[in-house]
């Protein structure tokens, strides 16, 4: 992640398309909304450029550090939560199905019989 | 005993199972967030949580968890990881998940009827245009009122509530004995569970009146803002004083009805931002065991007096947090009394049953759990809907008594706020780990942003629940014993209240 300044109160930040999906990187950004303007694009070279108007007070050099910091953490964050989407979306699909069926249609077997739920009779 | 005599049951695996070097797991779905610089709190759409070192979450993700550890032992017990890839336990995490929606499987239960908009009061945060006490037009005719019952008793909801509002029900009382009359004669044939509320602001009583609220078994929900300066400063009244006129009458409802058939709501003002103990003490004084220390809504009048009613979310967040503080001291010394908002939230993170609290429901609340029928005979979404119709905005007007209840109720208005209305999907609370226990709210958002979904990071709703979440949470993790056992009993306390 590169991150310079373009004047008193925008910087420009550059990601590496190849490490950041576009969805991390609007789902980070989106919580930026209410101090900034933010400009997100595509640029050449595989690299996504995001450029950060602040809407108030300028931007000291001190204030930039906390912003890098922060958005780092924040984009890590975006990383994990996607990466948790993309490998339990079927399960949580499967137990909303579940919950919201009016049918035995997606019900497991449940073991043993009525009178015997836990199959004892198997053991004996 | 042989160890081969020994019964295996399914339930129980063998040791060598436990003793695997490099167990393979399986994450199921869950978010996060950072509670503080060393916790991280995980929660299910189960309503399970966890609280866990920093760090915890990214190596669970790339699955970096001691197999032997008690963490990984809480990880698999509050299902946020499996070992299998579908989770042996699927059909109970179902059942959980089916049982917090199950708000849903009535539909709407709360049935609100605007009796009249006229009132007797003058207060500068009234959410509705109320009208003097002289005008005649502003109360619902009998017409639009029996109609307005019809619609309430299509409803599949085995359980009905009628809400009498205003302005002041209670001058137009005569519309409220037609609607109790002619619900519960109805009711021979549909054999509803049927439950009447009455928000009065309480100063315009009857002998008749008692006597009648008490043959029918209304409920009484008041306004209290707090103690007599502050009530009677945020609360005008021409020719006499609110707060003497309130009290009195919450006596004469208590002696006729019983003391826990009556019940109070705050407002918090600007005013009241600085005395969260004194309004506390004044629940207290006159013998209430609760208060909701809610904030002021930007809807209706109260919108036009937003300028001098408004208060950054910092503020009201001090006032909550000032007020809890000084309730749970009063808990630690044996004084049972609790905040509501706090209640409906602990409930949604410690149970599986839904509360019936239409803001923090997701779908949201409006038509699913309630709906108003206003005084003019129009049907709006949500008390609040009604509110906004007084500022011109007639967005969740879904149409008149006298249309069918498949139009109002199904209708494409409908169709539309329930787009929505599902916090699941919206922009913000898709990741957000408080999901599970918060709601969309289409109608402040409308009203703050134009649009029903609003922007997350400049939504004073999103700051201020967040935010309680937050405190509560931090509680939790840093003050369990001194809290937990209070928190507990104000559970038990309101389940067994529902029951």
């Amino acid at each position: 992640m590169q991150v310079s300044r373009i004047d008193e109160s925008t910087i420009k930040i550059l990601l590496d398309a190849n490490l950041y999906d576009l969805v991390v990187i609007q789902k980070t950004f989106y919580w930026y909304l209410k101090d900034y303007v933010i400009t997100v694009k595509a640029i050449p070279e595989n690299d996504i450029q995001i450029i950060l108007e602040k809407l108030e007070i300028p931007l000291t050099n001190s204030d930039i550090d906390k912003l890098t910091t922060r958005i780092k953490r924040d984009l890590f964050d975006f990383m994990l939560r996607n990466k948790i989407h993309q490998e339990t979306k079927n399960v949580r699909d499967l137990i909303i199905a579940k919950a919201f069926s009016d049918t035995d249609e997606f019900d497991e077997m449940p073991p043993g019989t009525l009178r015997d739920t836990v199959d004892e009779n198997k053991f004996k | 005993m042989q160890s081969n005599s020994i019964k295996e049951f399914r339930s129980f695996k063998k040791a060598d199972f436990f003793s695997k070097s490099t167990p393979e797991f399986y994450l199921l779905p869950f978010r996060f967030i950072q509670l503080s610089e060393y916790k991280e709190l995980i929660v299910n759409d189960l309503g399970d949580f966890l609280l866990v070192p920093s760090g915890t979450v990214e190596k669970v993700v790339n699955k970096k968890i001691d197999p032997s550890s008690e963490l990984y032992m809480d990880l698999i017990a509050g299902h946020f990881i499996s070992e299998t890839p579908i989770p042996s336990l699927i059909d109970v995490m179902a059942t959980k998940y089916r049982t917090r929606k199950s708000f849903l499987d009535g539909f709407t239960s709360l049935h609100i009827f605007v009796v009249s908009l006229r009132c007797n009061h003058s207060c500068h945060y009234c959410q509705v245009s109320r009208v003097t006490g002289s005008k005649l037009e502003y109360d619902i005719s009998f017409e639009n009122l029996e109609l307005a019952i019809q619609h309430m008793f299509c409803s599949p909801s085995p359980h009905l509530t009628m809400e009498f509002q205003g302005g002041e029900p209670l001058l137009a009382f005569e519309k409220v004995e037609f609607a109790i009359l002619r619900a519960k004669e109805l009711n021979k044939q549909h054999g509803k569970n049927l439950n009447f509320v009455i928000c009065t602001n309480s100063t315009v009583i009857s002998d008749d009146i008692l006597d009648f609220l008490k043959i029918h078994e209304v409920l009484i929900s008041t306004s209290l803002d707090g103690p007599e300066s502050l009530h009677n400063a945020n609360r005008p009244k021409t020719g006499a004083q609110s707060f003497n006129l309130v009290i009195e009458g919450i006596n004469r409802f208590r002696k006729v009805l019983g003391k826990d058939r009556v019940s109070c709501l705050m407002t918090t003002t600007v005013k009241s931002l600085d005395y969260p103990k004194e309004i506390i003490d004044t629940y207290l004084e006159y013998g209430f065991s609760n208060v909701f220390l809610r904030p002021i809504s930007p809807y209706g009048f109260a919108l036009k007096n937003y300028r001098k009613n408004e208060y950054e979310t910092d503020r009201f967040l001090d006032f909550y947090k000032s007020g809890l503080e000084y309730i749970i001291e009063l808990n630690k010394k044996g004084v049972f009394f609790t905040e509501d908002f706090t209640v409906i939230l602990l409930q949604k993170i410690f149970t599986v049953f839904p509360v019936g609290y239409v803001d923090l429901q997701s779908p949201a609340g409006l038509i699913n759990s309630v709906i108003v029928y206003n005084y003019d005979g129009y049907v709006y979404a949500s008390d609040e809907s009604r509110m906004l119709a007084e500022s011109n905005d007639f967005t969740f007007r879904l149409g008149h008594v006298r249309d069918t209840y498949r139009s109002i109720f199904y209708g494409e208005k409908a169709k539309k706020i329930a787009d929505h209305s599902v916090i699941e999907g919206l922009a913000g609370c898709s990741d957000c780990a408080f999901q599970t226990y918060c709601g969309a709210d289409p109608v402040y958002h409308h009203a703050v942003f134009g649009d029903m979904e609003g922007v997350r990071p400049l939504s004073e709703f999103c700051k201020r629940n967040m935010g309680v979440f937050l405190y509560l949470f931090n509680l939790l993790d840093t003050r369990y014993d001194e809290v937990f056992p209070i928190f507990s009993s104000w559970i038990k306390h309101s389940l067994r209240r529902q029951a």
